[in-house]
């Protein structure tokens, strides 16, 4: 106990790296900006459009919420949409995928589908870095012998070296090994 | 002499091994039947332990943090002479709200607010970072400067037992007796049902880790927002021959320190 207490900062760093299998930004065709942040996941397609990595940015079409229905919020594929526009990205390169979405499945179906239309297509997938590793089984499901590639944005409070010490880090980071067993598990 | 032999495998003293692990295996198995057919019970039992609230008191003000169901129980208390007026607890804009692509949490509200007929009772109380430790101390000095105010606190069905807990730990005893708290169920589930629906299952898992998170671990460090512009530059071809991970941030470790650590193999930068 007293060895597992002396070692928690490599151990919960080592824990959290596990769940990023992220890549170096490399070019593609297209950057698909996974839904669940509006803020920063899109801001990480900008700069992968406007440094030439991409041509286009697919945002999948989302479902609604209570928030959107009362009017509070837009939907959240119109504020990534608004973000990436804030962000330099022109209009004519955002390619709305047809949806609804409400989980990372239904965005690897929805870009499997957008695939089937154009066929040989390379993609590199933007989203959290905790989330990247659940995000490539569930793609990689969906999309067999299609080369993805995967480029995490960063959380907004945490990262892999500190995510025990935030509220929101131990959160985000023990959920999603909750919902990547729960994937794993359901072939 | 001869020396007292074990008894031989198959004794009854002694059970042989697979009429062992046939007793373990109908343990196991009574234990797991038990577990199923009492889910309901053990389920709700322990989502009742995260839920905690107040009975209704006088009129007072409405604490709220969020937009959604708060926001419209807020209203209705105010439009039923409930409440006096509604504190709005609020961190700092997000990258969206720095943007101008989406109006302020309080914006929202106090349009929100004057639509459902509470023009003008609204107060924004605005704190620093987003940990609900600097929500309850943005609380705790308006309490200090209202000493005769009294508050209801409105927060999600399975966050009661966190909340009362920060109270506890960073307000004063006086403050926290004025600050009564009321623990409002989505329309989809409550602690008796949790767990038949996917937004039910993901809300008692993240306020269980909170709540245990703000026992064990305790406040922890706020971090400066991420700068999407030094991304940017990080991402230009002159910078790109040693890629730069978006997980940097302003404030934390130096470049030399973080390109050490990315050639090295680490996949996250220090802070």
């Amino acid at each position: 106990m007293l060895a597992l207490w002396l070692a928690r900062t490599p151990l919960l760093t080592q824990a959290g790296r596990f769940l990023d299998v992220s890549e170096p930004p490399c070019r593609s065709d297209c950057v698909l900006v996974l839904g669940g942040d509006h803020d920063l996941r899109p801001a990480v397609a900008a700069a992968l459009y406007k440094a030439g990595l991409a041509r286009q940015v697919l945002v999948p079409v989302t479902g609604t919420s209570r928030e959107v229905e009362a009017g509070l919020i837009p939907p959240e594929d119109d504020i990534v949409r608004r973000v990436l526009i804030a962000r330099g990205v022109p209009a004519s390169a955002i390619v709305r995928l047809p949806g609804p979405v409400a989980s990372t499945a239904d965005e690897a179906a929805a870009l499997s589908r957008f695939l089937d239309y154009h066929p040989g297509r390379t993609v590199t997938v933007v989203t959290t870095d905790f989330h990247t590793r659940r995000a490539r089984l569930l793609f990689r499901r969906a999309n067999p012998g299609v080369p993805l590639h995967f480029v995490a944005a960063p959380s907004e409070d945490c990262d892999a070296g500190d995510w025990w010490q935030s509220e929101g880090g131990c959160v985000a980071y023990l959920g999603e090994y909750i919902k990547l067993v729960v994937c794993a598990l359901r072939r | 002499m001869v020396g007292q032999a074990s008894p031989p495998p198959g004794s009854p003293s002694s059970p042989p091994p697979r009429g062992r692990w046939r007793r373990r295996l109908l343990v196991l198995g009574a234990v797991g039947l038990a577990l199923y057919l009492f889910r309901a019970p053990l389920l709700s039992g322990a989502a009742r332990l995260l839920v905690d609230e107040d009975p209704p008191a006088a009129p007072g003000f409405v604490v709220i943090l969020s937009l959604g169901e708060e926001l419209s129980e807020a209203a209705r208390l105010c439009r039923e002479e409930q409440a006096e007026g509604v504190l709005f607890l609020t961190g700092p804009p997000r990258l969206a709200q720095r943007l101008g692509v989406l109006t302020p949490d309080s914006e929202t509200a106090r349009r929100t607010l004057t639509q459902m007929g509470v023009a003008d009772r609204v107060q924004l109380l605005a704190h620093p970072g987003h940990r609900p430790w600097d929500g309850v101390r943005r609380l705790g000095e308006w309490l200090d400067e209202h000493p005769t105010a009294r508050v209801t606190f409105l927060c999600g069905r399975f966050q009661g037992r966190k909340w009362r807990y920060l109270f506890h730990v960073l307000l004063a005893p006086g403050a926290a007796a004025r600050v009564r708290l009321r623990s409002l169920a989505k329309p989809d589930y409550d602690e008796s049902n949790w767990w038949h629906c996917k937004e039910g299952k993901l809300d008692f898992f993240a306020e269980a880790i909170a709540y245990a998170h703000v026992r064990l671990v305790g406040e922890g460090e706020g971090k400066p927002p991420w700068d999407p512009d030094q991304y940017e530059k990080s991402l230009h071809p002159s910078a790109r021959a040693t890629p730069q991970r978006p997980a940097a941030r302003a404030g934390s470790a130096g470049p030399s320190l973080a390109a050490w650590c990315w050639r090295c193999g680490w996949r996250a930068l220090p802070s």
